[in-house]
């Protein structure tokens, strides 16, 4: 492969910027009323079609977590507990290049199988009757 | 083929932002000059109509010229956005080259589609070793480092 990661590369200025701009997404998901905020990307899939994306929800998900409220989190959408720790840990290995955490970089099995899952939450969120109409965003 | 440092996730986010932020001001300041004065002294019914065909004529217009941004740069000599430029990162093909104009526009068309799901297409690079979003997999293209 002539596509290699960024291993060794030491703190640099871009990842303290980098490092800033997540805690400052962060704060602001944790004050910011998502209900009134004309700032906020709105599904535009939801908009048109009327059908629920596999990310609707998401927004308020991450916000409940940050109020340490994991249930509500799970109602608005399940996905974030498979999609955040991802985030997680590749923003760490930006931050924090190094061999034990480039190691934890998953493969294209793990890849494509969270694709299917992704897929497969998407059609069933949309499904009207129960239990699936639990997996669609919480009101 | 000489090899290439992919340009990493964090890097990425921050030409996008720098991108945005720029298309945010060229397109407030024009929104300013076509509906400054609806803003400050509110849309009567008698002009609500050429209002919301302009605002929907420049919504438009702000996807096409989206598109027609990120084409034009990714396929230039440097092939980088200003935002990615300031990253010092650049789009590749599969193999290793500039983009040619033809996969420049879809990968630019596809990146709507991106941002069209909740943003989970750029979600993507977050989970695959090659780092690449939903709009790099369908143009087949990577982001390394310049």
């Amino acid at each position: 492969m002539w596509l290699k990661p960024d291993k060794y590369k030491k703190f640099s200025f871009d990842k303290i910027i980098l490092a800033v701009i997540i805690l400052i997404i962060t704060a602001f998901y944790y004050f910011a009323d998502l209900s009134e905020n004309p700032v906020l990307p709105v599904c535009i899939f939801h908009k048109f079609t009327g059908f629920y994306c596999p990310g609707c929800g998401g927004q308020r998900a991450f916000q409940a977590l940050l109020h340490r409220k994991p249930l509500d989190a799970l109602q608005y959408n399940p996905l974030i507990y498979i999609i955040l720790p991802l985030i997680l840990l590749k923003v760490l290995q930006e931050l924090f290049p190094g061999y034990y955490l480039n190691r934890l970089i998953p493969g294209k099995t793990f890849f494509w199988s969270v694709i299917c899952l992704i897929c497969a939450f998407w059609i069933l969120r949309n499904v009207q009757f129960y239990p699936f109409n639990l997996l669609a965003p919480k009101n | 083929m000489e090899n290439q440092v992919l340009a990493g996730v964090g890097n990425r986010l921050l030409a996008v932002i720098i991108d945005i932020v720029l298309f945010g001001l060229v397109f407030g300041a024009l929104m300013m000059i076509f509906f400054g004065s609806a803003f400050s002294t509110g849309v009567s019914d008698g002009n609500a109509a050429i209002f919301g065909a302009g605002y929907i004529a420049l919504n438009g217009f702000s996807v096409v010229a989206q598109i027609a941004y990120f084409a034009y740069f990714e396929s230039s000599p440097s092939q980088a956005t200003i935002g990615k430029r300031i990253m010092k990162i650049k789009v590749v093909d599969a193999n290793g080259q500039r983009l040619q104009t033809n996969t420049a526009i879809i990968r630019s068309i596809s990146r709507l589609i991106s941002g069209m799901i909740c943003l989970i297409g750029y979600f993507l690079a977050f989970f695959n070793k090659e780092e690449q979003t939903l709009h790099d997999m369908i143009a087949k293209t990577y982001v390394v480092k310049a």
